[in-house]
């Protein structure tokens, strides 16, 4: 595995915990807009959102990392992700309960994550980095997706 | 050489064209079978196969570039009168097409090309060509050559690579001592093995004054060869002919087929006629005058060639090709715009309240934009069409094989070519033709002797016909056969417990058996029936393109398979209806009439008497699991796909939409009852339903409910 020594990421607050994804899958964050609902379909992804024309699903990662759900605030974002993979694209938007900032910051440990001290699934983290004197967790955004993903060569 | 290695536009562009080539020649090739008067069509195949050979050439593909040029060297030689255009030739013609597919697959990484076969009809056309000249009517009154004249039009293949020259070869046989045509093969396939070969047997007469210089020399052939080797190699190639013919050589370096080299064979230099140097200008042009005089036939087609060379497909040449990913995008994009000038139509209300004259003065503009906007949507739609005619020329070929295979006689007519499609929906569409057709003609049309048994024509015959309605499209595959046996059908279904033994089934239950997957798959049922191979499968497919299927047959004289669908899956106009406060959108191809719910009947779902016909219906809120109690004054859309009909209950209607459809993610794939989800104008996302998906939930929630 490539050894990263700092990242762009967006970090974003999930139910009372802080995450951070790549800025690189980062498509754009808007506003949460009228949702669609899906009758039939997996809980994790059970709406439909337009994104500029775009007919996007729209997921709740808070699901996924079995973290709270809370009802929407003035805070709420949806951040579209595009993850897309050779033949494979997906364009998603997820819930962000807040979205801080976009900034560098440092990984500090690369590869698998310690299974131990965590409540959400720890295969949902790709690695973990330093912020303000706090360990940051960055998501695996395409295994969360089950996407086939090469992460594109690190930029210094 | 892997094709694959060279990646650049001008190969793939290449590729595409000679794709569409290849198909052209399928079409045509068939259309010479037919017709008595094929001078057009032989001069347009030989046409695109020069194309081919051209383009191979630029890429280097030497391969096929050789392999081209033997078939071009075949269609010249029925173009120009000197071979008759035999079952023979045509079966051979079909089969290097075939080969050229396979180049093509192969280039393209789609398939493997077979090499024997490649290697087959090659020596098979030299064959053929070489078997020209002697078999031709012998002229009268024939001498030995001496003085002939270089006559033969230059070569059209430039040198490939520097070391490589094109040489001419002629060889004058002595009337008495005609070489055996076997003989011939083998040296012109040996002289195939140096490079591309191109041979012309002349056995005309030759131009008066020339036959008189020549005392009447009527028969002698030109073969033009490309390759590295040098003149010694192709003499001796020629050696053991010496004394049965005269054999010139010489290396044709410039366009003109001016004589740069010449070489006489071994040291029967007295024999051999000394091709002479154009001395002059004026002597060039008079060579040049010669050669256009005594080949007019020639004459024209090459500066159609010329034309073909710098113009590869003159009758598309105002057309451009454009990677449909880009059409999709410009689609997407008009869409985007009707959003936005929905948004500012709402944003005039707004400014209608504040001020009316301004108000008023926004609207006109935003009425012009919004015309212009339809009118844009439209032609990004049509650029998309394509004649359905397309689909339907593989079909020809598949006929014309089953019959040689099959030894019945089959006649395939086609209507409606014209008819436009979607370019999607064409090419989508070609699978289950085939397949319906494949039906048609080994279960449908019976032998020659049990047709002329039954009263029949002996040959069978197999319509295809395409034509437009309610802004569908409508494809008819039909065969004057002996139709499907229901009753067998039937029997079988009982046997197999597909069907309750005691029930007696409507004539339309029985013939929907053979979409059955497990049940088409029995062979009992295939043999006897004759149909339902892969019914399933067809099915599904015309599904997929959002079409439905129906079959009509009558025992003895016939079935006809119907198949309609939308002409493009990116539009669809539909009915919009609400259920629980959220809006859904039902194909309206679909939809048979609205009606009332009568009664306030809260069971999730019953049946319905329309006309005194049962039809079941669901309530869509308990498919939906909406946990709201139904509404009062529910209206309930009557659906069918084919001749299933089920009720959809809804909470109110909203009148006619036209959606542009935009796919459901991956990640929506558990969510089966939706094919699309399409914007409206407020920008909102609307679900719009799978009807055929939906017809199997509420079947089997029938089936449920009657064995409960």
């Amino acid at each position: 595995m490539t050894t990263k020594v700092s990242e762009l990421v967006v970090r974003i607050l999930l139910g009372q915990e802080i995450f951070a994804i790549p800025a690189s899958q980062v498509h754009e964050i808007v506003d949460c807009p009228k949702t669609t609902l899906v009758p039939g379909s997996d809980p994790f992804v059970q709406s439909l959102i337009n994104v500029r024309g775009h007919v996007v699903p729209l997921a709740d990662l808070r699901y996924k990392l079995r973290l709270d759900i809370s009802a929407k605030t003035i805070d709420t974002r949806i951040v579209v992700l595009d993850i897309s993979s050779g033949d494979d694209n997906l364009m998603v938007g997820i819930i962000a309960d807040k979205v801080f900032e976009i900034l560098e910051v440092d990984l500090v440990v690369e590869g698998r994550v310690p299974q131990v001290g965590m409540r959400w699934p720890p295969e949902y983290v790709r690695s973990m980095a330093r912020c303000h004197g706090e360990f940051l967790m960055i998501l695996d955004t395409p295994r969360i997706f089950d996407i086939a993903w090469d992460d594109p060569p690190a930029t210094l | 050489m892997s094709y694959k290695q060279i990646d650049d536009e001008l190969i793939v562009e290449f590729l595409l064209e000679m794709a569409e080539l290849i198909s052209r020649t399928e079409a045509d090739l068939l259309t010479l079978e037919v017709t008595a008067d094929n001078t057009a069509t032989i001069s347009s195949l030989f046409r695109y196969v020069h194309t081919i050979k051209g383009g191979a050439g630029v890429i280097g593909l030497d391969l096929l570039v050789d392999y081209t040029h033997a078939f071009e060297s075949l269609l010249d030689e029925i173009r120009n009168h000197r071979l008759n255009l035999t079952d023979e030739i045509i079966n051979l013609l079909l089969r290097s097409k075939d080969c050229l597919a396979g180049f093509l697959s192969q280039a393209t990484g789609n398939g493997n090309l077979d090499e024997a076969e490649v290697a087959a009809t090659r020596s098979a056309a030299l064959l053929m060509i070489g078997a020209t000249g002697p078999v031709a009517v012998r002229p009268p009154e024939v001498a030995a050559a001496s003085t002939m004249k270089p006559v033969e039009q230059p070569a059209q293949v430039a040198p490939r690579m520097e070391r490589e020259r094109v040489y001419l070869v002629r060889f004058h046989a002595q009337p008495d001592r005609l070489p055996a045509e076997a003989r011939m093969a083998a040296l012109l396939a040996e002289l195939g093995e140096l490079g591309p070969t191109a041979v012309t047997a002349h056995d005309m007469a030759l131009p008066a004054a020339e036959a008189s210089m020549a005392g009447g020399l009527c028969l002698w052939r030109s073969v033009q060869v490309q390759t590295a080797a040098s003149d010694a190699d192709i003499a001796a190639i020629f050696q053991p002919l010496l004394g049965q013919c005269d054999v010139t050589i010489e290396r044709l370096d410039d366009r003109f087929g001016a004589a740069v080299d010449q070489s006489a064979i071994g040291d029967n230099n007295a024999l051999l006629p000394i091709a002479e140097k154009p001395a002059s200008p004026s002597r060039a042009a008079e060579y040049e005058a010669t050669a256009n005089e005594i080949m007019p036939a020639k004459a024209l087609p090459s500066a159609a060639i010329g034309k073909a060379r710098s113009n590869p497909l003159p009758t598309t040449s105002s057309s451009i090709r454009v990677d449909i990913s880009k059409l999709d995008l410009l689609v997407n994009l008009v869409g985007e715009l009707i959003t936005i000038s929905a948004r500012l139509e709402s944003f005039q209300d707004l400014v209608n309240l504040q001020d009316r004259a301004l108000g008023e003065r926004m609207m006109g503009i935003l009425d012009d934009c919004t015309r212009s906007l339809r009118h844009l949507q439209n032609q990004a739609m049509t650029i998309r069409m394509v004649p359905i005619g397309g689909a339907f020329d593989p079909l020809g070929r598949l006929v014309r094989d089953y019959c040689q295979s099959s030894g019945k006689r089959i006649r395939l007519t086609t209507y409606g070519r014209d008819t436009e499609v979607d370019k999607k929906v064409s090419e989508q569409i070609s699978g289950p033709l085939k397949h319906l057709i494949r039906n048609a003609l080994d279960h449908g049309i019976e032998s020659p002797e049990q047709r002329i048994a039954a009263g029949k024509s002996p040959e069978g015959e197999v319509t295809i016909n395409a034509y437009n309605q309610y802004g569908l499209i409508v494809i008819e595959v039909s065969d004057d056969g002996n139709g499907i046996d229901v009753e067998r059908i039937v029997q079988v279904a009982k046997q197999r417990g597909f069907m309750d033994p005691a029930k007696e089934p409507t004539e339309r239950e029985a013939l929907d058996l053979i979409f059955m997957p497990s049940l088409s798959s029995a062979t009992e049922v295939t043999e006897i029936s004759g149909r339902g191979v892969g019914m399933d499968v067809v099915k599904r497919e015309i599904e997929e393109l959002r079409g439905v299927i129906d079959v009509a047959t009558r025992r003895g004289f016939g079935t006809t398979i119907s198949v309609r669908m939308p002409i493009t899956l990116l539009l669809v106009e539909g009915l919009l209806v609400e259920v629980a406060g959220n809006m859904y959108v039902i194909p309206l191809s679909y939809v048979e009439e609205c009606v009332e719910l009568a009664n306030t009947d809260n069971r999730p779902s019953n049946f319905l008497d329309i006309r005194e016909e049962l039809v079941p219906f669901i309530r869509l809120r308990s498919i939906f699991n909406f946990p709201t109690d139904p509404q009062e004054n529910e209206k309930v859309v009557i659906v069918a796909a084919g001749e299933r009909r089920i009720g959809l209950v809804v909470d109110s209607l909203h009148g006619n939409h036209q959606c542009v459809i935009k796919g459901m993610s991956r990640l929506h794939k558990d969510a089966t009852c939706f094919m699309g989800a399409t914007i409206m104008a407020d920008g909102g996302v609307v679900l719009i339903l799978d009807v055929p998906r939906l017809l199997d939930v509420g079947h089997a929630r029938e089936a449920a409910q009657r064995a409960a």
